[in-house]
């Protein structure tokens, strides 16, 4: 497995905690009020601060112990198969974030709550960004 | 001009035309509600068969003037043009939902959400074709 | 899983004849990662037509002496 490919498991784990978090203190407010909780910034924020950390730290973590390998010299390079993989990973998730910007906004049009707009495309962008994570890890076992 | 590249320009055109005429009637109704405007559905639907209509009149008119052209699948270099369009068009409406987000808690306005939702979508799709048009011609 | 591409090589080969070269080093003189051999060596990426090159002339052979076609 690349450093590459462990990175974007590990930060798809890490989107996927974050995310979970995310809606798990949502899903709390939400049965506390009686109705859906409203966003608040200081949750949206710490929701992303968490989630650069997590992959952050787990990019920082990776280098380390690459670093200490046989292919220490090869932590942090991006070759020419790296930029087709990530290309195709990306092209793919593009997709799956229209969708997930798709389908919130022709729900909307029924249900005309801004708060459920806002969760469903937090929900939508956690989404898309974890499947941008395991495509590339999909890319990265599959031939070309 | 290959087949590709023309039909790219036909949707950007149709893509940018659709999209102004829709905001365009979303302003004038903000403008008259004196807020943002909710979604309106007949414009919405009306935005929605403007465009597969347009869509499917350029792409006929365009493969009866090239109908070989027009059946064959992209080539190597026209997939990877496609493939970068497609993923640099992510970012762009990433972009624009991220804003959308950050824009909500300081108005709560929903409306305003939904617009901003449906305008990334509509400017991810033109920077797509746009970006195909131009790997097309710089070479990818 | 994809189809395979339709290109055979003998890097592997090449590489063990070339006083048993590491994968780690024909990736340095490529300019490439040691994932990105393994993937060539394992029939799993075509390389581009510079890499290809590139490790002809690590080898010092022809192109055809290091890539085959296999399809039809």
């Amino acid at each position: 497995m690349s450093f590459w490919e462990k990175g974007y498991l590990a930060t798809g784990l890490a989107v996927l905690v974050a995310g979970s978090g995310y809606f798990a203190i949502v899903w709390k407010q939400s049965l506390a009020l009686g109705s859906l909780a409203p966003p608040n910034w200081i949750l949206f924020s710490a929701y992303l601060v968490v989630l650069m950390a997590l992959s952050g730290v787990s990019f920082l973590l990776l280098g380390r112990a690459e670093a200490r390998s046989d292919d220490g010299p090869e932590v942090g390079d991006f070759d020419e198969r790296d930029r087709l993989i990530r290309m195709k990973s990306l092209s793919a998730t593009s997709h799956v974030l229209s969708l997930g910007v798709y389908v919130p906004l022709v729900w909307f049009l029924f249900h005309q709550s801004g708060d459920l707009l806002f969760h469903s495309l937090i929900g939508g962008l956690v989404l898309a960004e974890a499947t941008m994570c395991f495509l590339h890890v999909f890319n990265y076992n599959r031939a070309y | 001009m290959s087949f590709r590249e023309q039909s790219a320009w036909a949707m950007m055109a149709i893509l940018t035309v659709g999209g102004l005429w829709y905001f365009n009637k979303v302003r004038a109704a903000s403008v008259a509600l004196g807020e943002t405007a909710p979604p309106i559905m007949p414009f919405v639907i009306a935005y929605i068969v403007l465009i597969v209509i347009a869509s499917i009149v350029a792409m006929s008119v365009l493969g009866m003037a090239s109908p070989e052209a027009a059946n064959a699948p992209a080539d190597e270099r026209e997939r990877q043009a496609d493939s970068r369009a497609g993923d640099l068009s992510g970012y762009v409406l990433g972009a624009g939902v991220i804003i959308g987000l950050l824009h909500y808690p300081l108005h709560m306005d929903g409306n305003m959400l939904y617009h901003i939702g449906f305008a990334s979508l509509m400017l991810s799709q033109i920077a797509e074709y746009g970006l195909r048009i131009w790997y097309y011609r710089t070479g990818s | 899983m994809a189809k395979r591409p339709p290109i055979t090589n003998r890097v592997r080969e090449l590489r063990e004849a070339h006083d048993q070269m590491s994968q780690s080093a024909l990736a340095k003189a490529i300019g490439v990662t040691r994932q990105t051999v393994i993937a060539i060596e394992r029939g799993k990426y075509s390389p581009s037509l510079e890499s290809a090159f590139r490790i002809a002339r690590v080898f010092g052979v022809g192109l055809e002496d290091v890539f085959g076609w296999e399809g039809d």
